[in-house]
């Protein structure tokens, strides 16, 4: 009969390795921030990092649109006009609503889905697969590495911007960040002692899924999206 | 001797010999190291801290290993506050009874997997298939490389030996494909026949980048979005993490990111990036909502305090492969390894032991190219030849050689010896020369004993008429200096 390791038994052998007996209670902590050079994009005006972000996405072959707030209902319903298929899903977020989108969706979507991760769960995958569009709002956008950075919860599932063959990212500019590494900071403040109130998921998006695994030839559409917008509003 | 991690143990000469016959394989390797090389060196010169961030990288992986019993425990105390289940496994062995424990408490029948070098380690594929599990590689060429029932050429990129219209034909004859040879059209074939086993598996398997102590997360990069479908659609999820994957904090896992993309595919960053902090909450619709993660050690912790522990610092992004002169030329077939190229000598060497690599620390020429590359600042070429040395003092050197090798150091000691060889040498291989349209001596010529290792799969330039030396004085006299 196989008996499972304890940590105790496990880590025994390495503690002994490292010429100790058991493992220690503390120990003298490397100050990482101190050790670590700046990014490229530290120092850049929020104008400079908003074109720079734009800059990079465009290179991850991600659909760039800059506009104002008031204008994002009418180019997500236009991607949506023009795309293939026209069920959309999308994220239960406020701004769903107070931005008109849904109005502007109705005429131009034969079904709309708001994601509501208290039903059933083979229920909301099912919805997101069935989907041509889902619509998400990431938490920040990333200038140095073109990115954005999504969390998934109960409001917006980790299928909304994986399962739809594109995925339309509504991102306010006021949430630029240099760097990743300024994004980890803040998602460590907002974390708490040890991560307890950390997302059960955050993902960084860079651009649609992709392949070159046959003969090198980059294919766009792999197992998630196929295509990447990203709707930059100020 | 075949294990999970030596797929083929026939003697490195006839690897090497067959590898280099197939012109397809051969020139597939080249155009990756090249294309990913000139992009990774193109944003390398992007960076001017780029020196600075390696640095800080081997600083904090080797901070790691010193304290690695304390990181793996605030590591573990943290993700299981995180409401995730770890399991131990000293051995190889360990993880796979660990996770055949995993399918029986879910009653489970079938899994998607994406790309684990460790599942490989342990050879867990075959295991769960005699186990009558359905095992499903998602990751393209790994999923090209199961269904051909053949073996990866290289760490990233594994399938490139395969021409597209094998592939086309391969799934025309195994699922159904109907499509022509271009590779976007089988690709989409691929996501459409891999959208289901996803929707369906009971059980999804990952591995990890990087695991982080301070808050318990764990993390996934992945270019095609297979590692995140795992996290997405089956109920349970595997993770199975090495013991040496783990970094302090969120700060020094920006560091790793910056590093590993750039280094891996010559990108700013993969397309996905993701963290896992525990299970999907009971209110989230998707996600696993059992999170099972297997700590591996299977003889890592034995390379502490030795002439191998900088190798714990790997972060396995392939830059040495890519940069690689030999493995340009044998491709990763020719190590016969999971683990290829001069990341993959060392692990090959660490894991299996001298009994069962043969000649494999032999295939590097000890240039340094790869060590340069290192985003975590390892001396790789150093280690091989660390692994040679002891090779030699352990006394596993054939008879010939050793008697070569005894006849070259008193030729080579002794000035007189030395310089009549050099006069015979010079005289001897004009002949041998002519034979070549190259001028050099090559294969037709490979009776030559001594030489012959070499030349049977490479050229060798002939001695030159004049020494070094000489012309040397030569031209100081002429120049007019003393």
């Amino acid at each position: 009969m196989y008996k499972s390791a304890t940590l105790e038994e496990f880590l025994a052998p390495i503690s002994a390795r490292l010429g100790r007996e058991t493992v220690p209670e503390t120990i003298e902590k490397l100050q990482v921030s101190a050790l670590v050079p700046p990014h490229v994009t530290d120092g850049l005006t929020f104008s400079e990092l908003l074109d720079r972000f734009c800059e990079e996405a465009v290179k991850v072959r991600v659909n760039i649109h800059r506009c104002k707030a008031d204008e994002v209902a009418g180019i997500v319903a236009s991607i949506v006009e023009e795309g293939e298929g026209d069920k959309v899903i999308f994220a239960d977020d406020r701004r769903i609503d107070s931005m008109g989108i849904v109005e502007a969706l109705q005429p131009v979507a034969s079904s709309l889905v708001r994601w509501d991760g208290t039903k059933d769960r083979d229920e909301c995958i099912a919805e997101a697969d069935a989907a041509n569009f889902g619509i998400t709002f990431p938490l920040q956008a990333i200038a140095e590495t073109g990115s954005i950075v999504q969390p998934c919860d109960t409001h917006c599932g980790r299928a909304v911007s994986l399962l739809p063959k594109t995925h339309i990212a509504l991102i306010d500019a006021s949430t630029m960040v240099s760097s990743m590494r300024d994004s980890l900071r803040s998602i460590e403040a907002a974390g708490g002692e040890n991560g307890e109130n950390l997302p059960s998921q955050i993902v960084f998006i860079d651009g649609p899924s992709a392949t070159s695994d046959i003969e090198l030839v980059r294919v766009e559409g792999v197992h998630g999206p196929m295509f990447e917008h990203y709707i930059l509003f100020e | 001797m075949i294990t999970p991690v030596i797929y083929d143990d026939a003697p490195l000469r006839e690897r090497v010999t067959k590898c280099l016959q197939d012109d397809f394989k051969h020139n597939a390797i080249k155009q990756a190291q090249e294309a990913l090389g000139s992009k990774r060196s193109q944003l390398v010169a992007e960076m001017p801290e780029w020196e600075n961030l390696r640095e800080a990288a081997k600083v904090i992986r080797q901070h790691v290993t010193d304290n690695l019993d304390y990181y793996l425990k605030e590591f573990v105390e943290n993700t299981t506050a995180r409401g995730n289940k770890v399991h131990f496994a000293p051995t190889a062995d360990d993880a796979l009874c660990e996770i055949l424990d995993i399918f029986a408490e879910h009653n489970a029948t079938s899994c998607v997997k994406s790309k684990s070098m460790m599942t490989e380690e342990m050879g867990l594929n075959s295991v769960l298939e005699e186990a009558t599990i359905k095992v499903v590689e998602t990751d393209c060429a790994e999923h090209i490389i199961q269904t051909a029932e053949d073996k990866p050429s290289h760490i990233v990129v594994p399938g490139l030996h395969f021409t597209r219209k094998e592939i086309a034909e391969l799934y025309r004859q195994k699922k159904g494909y109907t499509g022509s040879d271009v590779p976007e059209e089988i690709t989409h074939f691929l996501r459409d026949i891999l959208r289901e086993e996803f929707l369906t598996a009971d059980i999804g398997i990952r591995g990890c980048n990087f695991a982080v102590a301070e808050t318990g997360s764990v993390t996934l990069v992945t270019n095609e979005g297979n590692g995140r479908m795992i996290g997405t659609c089956p109920k349970t999820q595997i993770i199975v993490l090495g013991i040496d994957r783990l970094v302090p904090d969120l700060e020094s896992l920006d560091v790793m990111c910056s590093l590993l993309a750039r280094n891996a595919v010559g990108a700013k960053m993969t397309a996905y990036f993701c963290m896992d902090s525990g299970p999907a909450r009971a209110d989230e619709g998707d996600g696993p909502t059992d999170v099972h993660i297997v700590i591996m050690d299977n003889g890592r912790s034995d390379l502490i305090d030795t002439d191998f522990e900088d190798m714990l610092r790997c972060m396995r992004c392939g830059a040495c492969l890519n940069t690689c002169p030999v493995y340009r030329h044998i491709t990763g077939h020719g190590y016969g390894s999971i683990y290829p190229g001069p990341m993959g000598i060392i692990m090959s060497a660490n894991l299996e032991g001298y009994d069962n690599i043969g000649s494999m620390p032999y295939a590097c020429t000890l240039c340094g190219a790869c060590s340069e590359d290192c985003p975590s600042k390892i001396p790789l070429h150093e280690m091989i030849r660390q692994h040679r040395i002891n090779m030699v003092e352990e006394g596993r050197v054939p008879a010939a050689e050793q008697a070569a090798y005894k006849a070259a150091a008193k030729v080579l000691s002794t000035k007189p010896l030395y310089l009549a060889a050099l006069k015979v040498g010079s005289f001897g291989m004009k002949p041998l020369c002519a034979i070549e349209e190259s001028g050099q001596i090559g294969a037709k010529t490979a009776g030559i004993p001594l030489v012959k290792n070499w030349t049977e799969s490479r050229n060798l330039d002939p001695l030159p008429a004049t020494r070094f030396r000489t012309q040397f004085a030569k031209h100081k006299k002429e120049s007019g200096e003393n």
